[in-house]
């Protein structure tokens, strides 16, 4: 009997632990809008990031997966310090490259995998010395509050630390301007930008 | 029912091009023999190599099925239209015709704005639409051969490097010389100056030409000899450098990549079977370096100018023209194509250009032209 309610203890302790971790998580805003491009074919090579968010992040590793002769997706926002592995299930050989970041994991058939770890801010445009036409983006931030925008140039920033911040965006090819963004806990911020020449 | 009735035309219009008479073919086509032979975009006969299988007789296409189907209508208006056409005819067979514009181009003023407008909601519209963006009445049954979206700014025949926009040029040699395998036939009926006022139309629909510089056509340096040295290492980059992925080893279009290949619309699209259809383009050197060079924006075509020089791109362009179907137009005419499957002619050919030539023929009846002749 004593040992069952021990059990309950421990677990509702688990559950609390559980439930103030998830709340702490959502304590945090939102930022949301769309993004216009001109020219729009030019849309999709866009990222909208929080320059600078003090603090400091666990490493992820995220996939990029070749597939279909194109990289998926076209651009992962990642941090400093974090891992890309890179797929092929493709039944061709696919080669990873980036001419600006300097590394070339080689050319290898359908069901290889390698890695390799971003320690440099910036972005990395991702090649495949085989097939030109397959191009994607490794976007390395100083915080994990960054996103790639959608097919309709939407994006969603979720769980920010409240405070304030400079709201940048990337294109590959286009300009934009920074905005001042204040995010309070648990709500959303509406926020439009636009890229041009 | 209309989609059976065009396809079932078919065959018939495949009857009328390849009866034609070859001796008065270029006659008929308006254009004197010696300049269609001499044209650097004519496929010039090459040295038969073991791909290239022995002329298919026309009469093999004349006796295709579906012939009973035809209304007598659907005949007429095909005919109406290959006559009024320059060129046409040769089109149909594989020719390949020369776009350039042979004058100055008119000044943009307000007079070929107007007339642009109007010649694009007559002739354009039906397909493109409107508003230019891909969307005509005739765009439903077009699902495999989508009509460009002028909105988008994104062109596939540009002389332009990749992302670019095309120059007036490139739009006015499309628009002259038209596109193999689609309804887009060439508007060779129409004379240059409104060639031009549909080229200042169709920039209209996107803001990009307003925004960005007029593009500079990449240089393209005179073309090697094609010997068998430069055809053969052409065949080894083709392995090499990313063709053979879709294109296939033998750039029969069967590549481990070419049932996964998808276009910027997110269509699923197939890469050309190099040896059996007409090219968009062009199967010249000429017309095959630049395709490489630029690459066909909006879908898995890339440009191949940052991974190979211009040297091992005129060797791809000699071998992929080594390898693609003959259109022999010679002095004496327009002979059959030399192909391994008239099925697949037929269905790339006509079958698609008679999309554009019914409504068209239909439109040149004389109880329609009457509202519109008076201004021509």
């Amino acid at each position: 009997m004593k040992s069952h309610l021990a059990h309950h203890l421990i677990a509702g302790a688990l559950v609390l632990v559980a439930i103030t971790g998830t709340a702490r998580a959502d304590s945090g805003g939102t930022i949301e809008g769309a993004v216009t491009a001109r020219p729009a074919k030019d849309l999709p090579d866009t990222v909208v990031y929080l320059k600078s968010v003090p603090g400091t992040y666990p490493h992820r590793t995220v996939d990029i997966d070749q597939r279909s002769m194109t990289f998926v997706p076209h651009i992962v926002t990642i941090t400093v310090g974090d891992t890309v592995r890179f797929l092929n299930h493709d039944p061709v050989d696919h080669n990873v490259n980036s001419p600006d970041c300097h590394y070339d994991l080689g050319t290898k058939g359908q069901g290889s995998e390698r890695s390799h770890v971003f320690d440099k801010q910036g972005v990395c445009t991702q090649l495949c010395k085989v097939h030109p036409e397959m191009l994607a983006y490794v976007f390395v931030g100083q915080n994990p509050y960054a996103a790639a925008v959608d097919k309709d140039g939407h994006y969603t920033i979720s769980n920010v630390p409240p405070g304030k911040y400079a709201l940048e965006v990337w294109n590959a090819h286009l300009k934009g301007e920074s905005q001042q963004v204040t995010v309070t806990a648990n709500s959303t911020t509406h926020i439009d930008l636009a890229v041009h020449r | 029912m209309i989609v059976l009735r065009i396809v079932a035309v078919s065959p018939i219009i495949a009857t009328i091009a390849c009866r034609g008479h070859p001796a008065t073919v270029a006659e008929d086509a308006g254009m004197s023999a010696p300049t269609l032979a001499a044209s650097p975009f004519v496929v010039a006969p090459a040295p038969a190599s073991p791909d290239v299988v022995a002329p298919a007789p026309c009469t093999a296409i004349t006796h295709g099925p579906g012939l009973e189907l035809l209304g007598e209508g659907m005949q007429d208006l095909g005919m109406r239209v290959l006559d009024a056409w320059p060129n046409l005819h040769a089109w149909l067979l594989g020719a390949e015709l020369p776009g350039e514009p042979t004058a100055p181009r008119p000044a943009v003023d307000d007079a070929l704005r107007a007339r642009g407008a109007e010649l694009y909601d007559r002739h354009c519209s039906i397909c493109h639409g409107a508003r230019g963006d891909g969307t005509g009445p005739l765009a439903v049954i077009l699902v495999d051969r989508p009509p460009r979206d002028f909105t988008a700014g994104v062109y596939k025949l540009r002389t332009t490097p990749h992302r670019s926009l095309p120059t007036d040029t490139d739009l006015f040699r499309t628009i002259s010389r038209g596109l193999h395998g689609t309804p887009m036939i060439p508007w060779t009926n129409l004379p240059e100056r409104d060639r031009w006022a549909l080229v200042s139309r169709l920039k209209t629909f996107s803001p990009d030409f307003i925004d960005e510089p007029a593009p500079a056509s990449i240089a393209v340096p005179p073309p090697p000899a094609a010997t068998p040295a430069l055809v053969e290492r052409g065949q080894h980059l083709f392995q090499t450098a990313g063709c053979a992925s879709c294109h296939g080893a033998s750039g029969k279009g069967n590549g481990p990549g070419a049932a996964l290949l998808h276009d910027a619309a997110g269509r699923q699209i197939y890469p050309r079977d190099l040896t059996g259809t007409l090219y968009r383009r062009g199967a010249s050197m000429r017309d095959i370096y630049i395709t490489v060079r630029t690459g066909f924006d909006g879908t898995p075509m890339a440009s191949f100018a940052n991974s190979l020089s211009p040297e091992d791109t005129w060797a791809v362009a000699a071998y992929v023209h080594s390898i693609a179907p003959r259109y022999g137009v010679t002095a004496g005419g327009v002979a059959c194509p030399e192909i391994a499957s008239v099925d697949a002619w037929e269905q790339e050919g006509v079958r698609m250009a008679m999309l554009t030539m019914i409504p068209t023929g239909w439109m040149m009846q004389p109880h329609q032209r009457s509202d519109s002749d008076g201004d021509d």
